[in-house]
């Protein structure tokens, strides 16, 4: 039995050293130590054996076994590195230059895009954020506004008028009044959204824009405030330290009404083109809200007061993005709309 | 409106001051002004001569040879002026100097003849356009005398921005607008001169009847006779042309010239054609009237007119009638200052169609008592021209709607809080004082009279008073201030925040592109494509006829871009969260809500697949955001582009919501015969009031799971929908949960058949399932499932 052992072993031995790859490995290894394996097979013989016999085959076969296993583990460890070796040197076709697997980006309206950005500057202020409808009433639109009938505000703004009597609304400022009313005082509301105005169109001119319209009233609110939180958020929106100016301007809700001119940032006040050589950009008009305009949303005058303010986010997309064509932005051409991909 | 320094001039000194920096300063405490000319400069080197003899060109018809006197001796010059004639006095340009459009002067030959300088027009000094013949100077000046000490041809012109003067009737003049520049600068506004009309008192009243006193607030008039053969001076020329007003006739100019200084419109009528005297009142009926410019124009009813006693002479605050304009035989003339009322001149102008500086004006509601004045400085402007005029009338005064005083009261601190920085009470009580208003002060208190030039709309409550005191201190002066303010918390606004989840999932995720679209449908554009819309929400004026009715569906807009896009792209995916307006009938108020709009289009994949892209977004829309699971049906309906049977209606909880819809095919091959289209709309107020809901966790079992793939045979006929019923009818403990892997429909299946694949997930919360556990799990399965129809494939 012995003898069998040891021709086992040679003939285990040499196909070990033969053996040329991986699989041939693990073909050995089923062979001789798997369930039917040779060495197996002969093990189950030990149970027919004499105790003496048994315990010497036994020792034997199991010395055997462990030496097969260690061989065959260590053949399986060499050849295997070979195997990669050999596949990672074997001239793959692989091209690190081929692009990605192509996920498309969509985009977003420029408008949306700044409109997104504002919000979370004002939202980051703790500015609540309203809506109003795009389709208004008169009254919001102009009454509680203080611009009654025939006031010549409402030539200047011309006006889509629905048959139902209502109209589209000619600036987001309805907001002011419909927020009050909701929310009472203090507050502090931004209301962006879309504005008509019945015009022709043409690269500067659309009837169809983006407005937000912005609000602040509390106690004591004042004039050196207003100064004060507009140069901030603007500082915020365009993400430096800004210059402003206010001068008088008309606006039937504000009193005082103020225009806003921001310091050019093209040639630092000193006079462009793009600032018309003024040093200022017409940017925005805000005021104190009128007397009238609070008394319309439920507030009391004498006790409260609060400023607005007006946007163009329509205009701020165009600049921010140089945007010169403003129909561009109602046109639905994907060959420009594509290129604002989101954010 | 255009200004004149040297007219500011008149009535504030303005010396020591910037003239650039006064300008920045009345932008930044009165209005914006849009440009500042310095004309007169381009003229140079241009004097008196005389013209000592004239003698024709030998080789020129049209030109002559002059010798004039220039102060500096005798020169040459060579003109084509039809009116130089022996003795006039005109200006000369010398060698070396320049006039309008002609820089560096020299020596020329004209013709063959040398010519020292040139005789100059009007037009050439830049002070007229009138270039039909040389200035004629009358007057006694020295030859060599410099033009520009005869004539003011220096100025600075001044633009200012029209629409912010808006709600300022007091600066519609060169008076007001000196008065500003005084208070900006705190220097004295000088008086007007005026004639103290001692004369007239003791002669007749005019007969002036008012019978609309709610559009005429005051009727002023005086008769005038005597009137000779008038000369306009040359600086009152020059004033009224840089201010863009061409000389008519010395009545006219003097009017308009009153009405640039002060103001106030005024109207010169030929006396003749008003004898009968003055009616005001409105047109009751349509009426034809030709105006002076000699247009014949329909008024409408309600026009205010001044009529004699048999027509009307004018139409009130607008324009003179053509009948009783004053012509150069006029000698006697009626001259009115009148004062109408704003928003009916600005109506009757708007209906006539007829703008005019007088209507722009009166639009603006001027001070009543402005009127009177005018007349006074009317007749001393005509008496400086002609002093032997006579009054043939008292001065006539209808004063009929007589203007209330304001009258407000206001306190330091409560000025102080709302500007925010504190002012001194000297300082608020200069600034108010030099802008006219009459402070009383008591203590900490003002009693303030607003003047009339302020008091018609413009100043009425405290908070106009503070406007005035700070826009004069200066708003950038003011130091800005932050403020406390309660924290409260925010309330966000969650359609706003469905709205951006929604924009950001469908580009970031799914490629989409987000586009704007007009909320009115391109009625053009439906028509042309065969889409048939139900929109009740009309524009009374809209831009253009085919765009006159607000959209109920945001689909046809969107399939607009469809027609667009195609030719630049073969696959595309397009959005927008848009209004859309319902009602019953045009009369009617309307709805309005937003909806979500999705359009899919491919020349690359079916039109079943872009349908399925579009569910599959949706559901993904309203798991991801809601965490819910949308309910789908057949569609309902009733919508042109809807296809019969590639369409489904989406809804949740039994709330419709929208549907999803291969695009008809009669009108997808108008759009594009090659591109597939299929939309999605849905109400996004709907989607955004869905309950989230809470997640219900269930505990993972600790025993593996085992996942069971098997494919039936179901009729052809049969929907998913169906099929997925009948499989969530199957009760097992051990199934976990089943869901749909693919749909197969090719070869090698029986005729009539489709075949389906699920995947079943089962398992224990006790035990690992042994393989009999399995097999008798998929036994039962497929039992059953044959019991209701479908074999196993």
């Amino acid at each position: 039995m012995i003898e069998k052992i040891s021709i086992l072993r040679e003939a285990a031995l040499e196909k070990i050293k033969q053996a040329a790859s991986s699989s041939e490995v693990e073909e050995l290894r089923v062979k001789l130590l798997g369930k039917k394996g040779e060495l197996t097979e002969m093990l189950k013989d030990l149970k027919n054996m004499a105790i003496e016999e048994r315990k010497q085959f036994g020792q034997e076969a199991n010395e055997l076994k462990n030496e097969i296993t260690e061989l065959l583990e260590s053949k399986f460890k060499e050849l295997s590195a070979n195997d990669v070796k050999k596949s990672l040197s074997s001239g793959s076709s692989f091209d690190i230059s081929l692009p990605g697997t192509q996920f498309k980006v969509g985009s977003l309206h420029p408008v949306t895009i700044v409109q997104k950005e504002i919000e979370r500057i004002f939202t980051g202020m703790g500015f609540n954020i309203v809506d109003g409808p795009e389709a208004e009433e008169e009254f919001y639109n102009f009454e509680a506004l203080n611009i009654p009938k025939h006031h010549p505000a409402r030539d200047m703004q011309d006006t889509y008028w629905l048959e139902n009597g209502s109209l589209l609304r000619t600036h987001t400022s309805p907001c002011q009044v419909r927020a009050m009313q909701k929310y009472g005082a203090p507050l502090k509301v931004i209301a962006p959204g879309r504005c008509f105005r019945n015009e022709s169109t043409d690269a500067s001119h659309e009837n169809t824009f983006f407005q937000l319209e912005g609000m602040m009233i509390d106690k004591n609110v004042s004039i050196a405030n207003l100064i004060y939180v507009m140069k901030l958020l603007l500082s915020e929106v365009f993400n430096r330290d800004v210059k402003i100016r206010l001068r008088p301007g008309f606006f039937p809700f504000v009193e005082p009404g103020f225009e806003l001119d921001l310091n050019c940032m093209i040639c630092g006040g000193k006079g462009c083109p793009t600032c018309k050589h003024s040093g200022w950009i017409e940017l925005l008009p805000c005021g104190m809200v009128h007397p009238n305009v609070l008394r319309y949303g439920g507030i009391d005058p004498e006790e409260y007061t609060g400023f607005a303010f007006g946007l163009g986010l329509t205009r701020l997309a165009m600049m921010k993005y140089g945007i010169s064509d403003i129909r561009v932005l109602n046109s639905g051409d994907l060959r420009a709309m594509e290129q604002f991909s989101v954010r | 409106m255009k200004l004149s320094l040297n007219w500011l001039k008149d009535y504030v000194d303005l010396s020591g001051i910037d003239i650039k920096e006064l300008w920045y300063r009345f932008t930044m405490s009165t209005a914006e002004v849009e440009e500042v000319e310095f004309v007169g400069q381009d003229i140079q080197n241009v004097v008196v001569a005389k013209v000592l003899s004239v003698v024709p060109h030998p080789e020129s018809k049209k030109l002559k040879i002059t010798q004039v006197d220039s102060g500096d001796g005798i020169l040459q010059i060579v003109c084509g002026a039809p009116n130089v004639t022996e003795g006039i006095l005109v200006p000369l340009a010398k060698m070396g100097g320049s006039v309008k459009n002609m820089p560096k002067l020299g020596k020329v030959k004209l013709v063959g003849v040398e010519s020292f300088g040139m005789l100059c027009s009007a037009k050439e000094l830049g002070i007229s356009d009138d270039h039909g013949g040389l200035l004629v100077l009358e007057g006694d000046y020295a030859p060599g005398t410099d033009i520009k000490s005869i004539i003011d041809i220096d100025d600075v012109i001044i633009e200012i921005d029209n629409k912010s003067l808006t709600n300022r009737p007091d600066l519609w003049g060169h008076y007001g607008i000196a008065r500003e520049i005084a208070a900006i600068y705190g220097r004295e506004l000088k008086p007007m001169q005026l004639d103290d009309l001692k004369s007239a008192e003791d002669k007749p009243k005019l007969d002036i009847s008012v019978e609309d006193t709610e559009k005429c607030f005051r009727y002023s008039g005086l008769k005038i006779d005597g009137v000779k053969k008038l000369e306009t001076s040359m600086n009152m020329k020059v004033r009224l042309f840089y201010c863009g007003m061409r000389p008519i006739s010395p009545l006219v100019d003097l009017t308009n010239y009153l009405m640039l200084e002060m103001g106030q419109p005024m109207h010169a009528f030929d006396s003749r054609q008003v004898e009968s005297g003055i009616i005001v009142r409105a047109t009751k009926e349509p009426t034809l009237f030709k105006t002076l410019d000699g247009t014949e124009r329909k008024l409408p009813e309600d026009v205010l007119l001044i009529c004699n006693r048999e027509k009307p002479v004018a139409i009130a605050g607008i324009m003179g009638g053509e009948n009783s304009e004053v012509l150069e035989v006029t000698t006697s003339i009626l001259l009115e200052s009148a004062n109408f009322e704003g928003s009916s001149t600005r109506k009757s102008s708007t209906k006539i169609g007829l703008r005019t500086e007088a209507s722009a004006r009166y639009e603006k509601m001027l001070d009543p008592n402005m009127t009177v004045t005018a007349i006074q400085r009317f007749v001393k402007l005509l008496k400086d021209m002609q002093p032997d005029i006579q009054f043939a009338s008292a001065l006539t005064d209808v004063y009929c709607s007589k203007l209330e005083p304001i009258d407000i009261t206001i306190t330091k601190p409560y000025i102080d809080k709302y500007i925010g920085n504190t002012l001194t009470k000297e300082r608020m009580v200069d600034i108010l004082r030099a802008l006219e208003f009459k402070v009383d002060v008591e203590g900490d208190t003002f009693n303030i009279k607003v003047p009339t030039f302020r008091a018609t709309k413009d100043i009425t409550m405290k908070v106009d008073i503070i406007e005035e005191i700070t826009r004069i201190f200066g708003y950038d002066n003011i130091q800005p201030q932050t403020l406390d303010i309660a924290l409260k918390p925010l309330q966000y606004n969650e359609e706003r925040l469905t709205d951006h989840k929604i924009k950001e999932l469908l580009s970031e995720r799914f490629g989409a592109s987000e586009v704007n679209s007009y909320i009115w449908y391109d009625n053009t554009f439906n028509s042309r494509m065969g889409i048939e819309t139900d929109g009740q929400v009309k524009v009374l004026n809209p831009q253009a006829q085919d765009a006159n009715t607000l959209r109920d569906s945001m689909v046809p807009g969107m399939l607009a871009f469809a027609e667009k896009n195609e030719k630049s792209y073969e696959d595309f995916l397009l959005f927008e969260i848009g209004s859309v307006f319902r009602a019953a009938s045009p009369k009617d108020k309307c709805e309005q809500h937003k909806n979500l709009c999705i359009l899919a289009a491919s020349k690359v994949k079916s039109e079943d697949e872009l349908f399925y892209d579009l569910k599959g977004i949706i559901t993904f829309i309203a798991k991801a955001l809601k965490n819910a699971n949308l309910d789908f049906s057949v569609c309902t309906g009733g919508l042109n582009w809807v296809h019969p049977m590639k369409s489904v209606d989406i809804s949740t909880n039994g709330t419709p919501m929208g549907y999803i819809s291969v695009v008809h095919p009669m009108i997808k091959k108008n759009i594009a015969k090659k591109l597939n289209i299929a939309v999605l709309e849905i109400n996004r107020d709907v989607l955004q009031a869905i309950d989230t809901g809470v997640i219900k966790y269930k505990e993972p079992s600790r025993f593996p799971e085992v996942v069971l793939d098997y494919s039936f045979l179901v009729d052809n006929g049969v929907t998913f929908d169906r099929v997925n019923e009948d499989i969530g009818s199957f009760k097992s403990d051990l199934l976990n949960g089943f869901s749909f892997v693919t749909i197969y429909t090719g070869k090698g299946l029986p005729e009539g058949k489709k075949s389906m694949t699920f995947r079943f997930v089962i398992g224990s919360a006790e035990k690992t399932l042994s393989s009999d556990d399995i097999n008798a799990f998929a036994g039962s399965l497929i039992d059953y499932m044959n019991s209701v129809g479908y074999a196993l494939r």
